[in-house]
């Protein structure tokens, strides 16, 4: 026996003799072959797991040699597309985009002017078309206002979709 | 359905021997399952070593057999799913009785399983006789520790069936060993009172 059980026992029997003294023996009993069978079943799952893991990590065949092309590709195409004309597809609504302005709008009063007053530029806006107003929302928005404005439901990722004519 | 025999004399609860029983060292398991090519042997080194003493560990906290076989599995999926996460800061045995201990704990708090009298749900499974070397004191020891917050029985298991170190039981719980020894000591008071009530 260890020192550690020894400071176990002799802290039981301070605490309460008669707790101390009851057998821990008998506690519980299981069915037949149970932890037999327990080691077959999780041992079925474990290699379940593994395989979904596996799989999980798995890429197609040849993807990282297709992958450069694939890039160089899509970056082409990019570039095709900043040369043509762009329409945004202006099937929203305007409460969507007049809530998505405010907002952008408030956060740059609010970070970027600190304190002066924009009261010229909100009165403008008021007069904007729907063109104009979409065109605002593209230059002036990155990627985390665009996150916001979807997880406030104040815009669909599809909202943000842009064609090329 | 096969009708379940209740086989009480090969699984006894097997006391604090349970919780010292393992065999391999945590490094060689840990060693196996991070090795790609022996992963598969090395979980099932650790199922092999570690499903009875998280089985009575878990069943002495949940009393019920289904329940602890179903916490069980639960225990050893997660840790499947995350061993990844498990960076050898604390031992294998403290990580597994950690999770077990979780889960353990949030079914005992889950209001669904709360109010549950396992003896008699065995009973009802027709295993009366089985349960004849359940004495009296045993029975209202039983009762007493269900009485117990489940973190406050949690503590109570581990120290008093499983005879862990403070040491140990603080890194599976994550309090510190000043606040375990308090927790223990008023659980032993509690129960003793219960049992002499």
């Amino acid at each position: 026996m260890d020192t550690e059980n020894i400071d176990i026992h002799a802290e039981l029997a301070e605490l309460s003799p008669l707790l101390s003294q009851i057998s821990k023996e008998k506690e519980g009993i299981v069915p037949e072959g149970y932890f037999e069978s327990v080691e077959e079943q999780i041992s079925e799952q474990m290699a379940v797991i593994l395989v979904d893991g596996q799989e999980e990590r798995q890429v197609p065949m040849d993807y990282f040699e297709s992958l450069e092309d694939k890039i160089l590709m899509r970056m082409n195409h990019r570039q095709e597309s900043a040369n043509s004309p762009i329409i945004v597809m202006m099937t929203r609504t305007w409460v969507k985009m007049a809530a998505a302005l405010v907002l952008i709008l408030g956060a740059m009063i609010l970070f970027n002017n600190q304190g002066q007053s924009n009261e010229p530029e909100l009165t403008a806006v008021n007069d904007w078309d729907e063109q104009e107003l979409w065109d605002f929302l593209i230059d002036n928005s990155d990627d985390i206002s665009l996150m916001m404005l979807i997880d406030e439901g104040l815009v669909e990722p599809s909202d943000l979709i842009v064609s090329a004519e | 359905m096969d009708s379940i025999k209740l086989q009480p004399e090969k699984s006894v609860c097997p006391l604090k021997d349970i919780y010292n029983m393992v065999n391999r060292s945590d490094t060689e398991v840990i060693a196996l399952i991070k090795s790609r090519s022996d992963v598969e042997q090395g979980y099932r080194l650790l199922i092999s070593q570690y499903k009875e003493p998280l089985y009575w560990h878990i069943r002495r906290m949940v009393k019920n057999h289904d329940d602890a076989d179903d916490i069980l599995q639960n225990t050893f999926i997660k840790v499947f799913k995350n061993i990844e996460q498990f960076k050898q800061e604390s031992s294998l045995k403290t990580w597994l009785y950690r999770i077990a201990t979780n889960e353990s704990i949030s079914f005992l708090n889950n209001p669904k399983n709360q109010g549950f009298d396992p003896l008699e749900s065995v009973q009802h499974e027709g295993a009366v006789d089985d349960l004849a070397d359940y004495d009296d004191i045993h029975s209202k020891l039983n009762k007493a520790i269900d009485t117990l917050p489940a973190k406050q029985k949690a503590v109570f298991v581990m120290r008093y069936y499983d005879e862990m170190p403070y040491q140990d039981i603080a890194e599976i719980t994550g309090t510190s060993e000043g606040s375990l020894k308090a927790s223990f000591h008023l659980a032993v008071k509690k129960i003793e009172t219960y049992l002499k009530s």
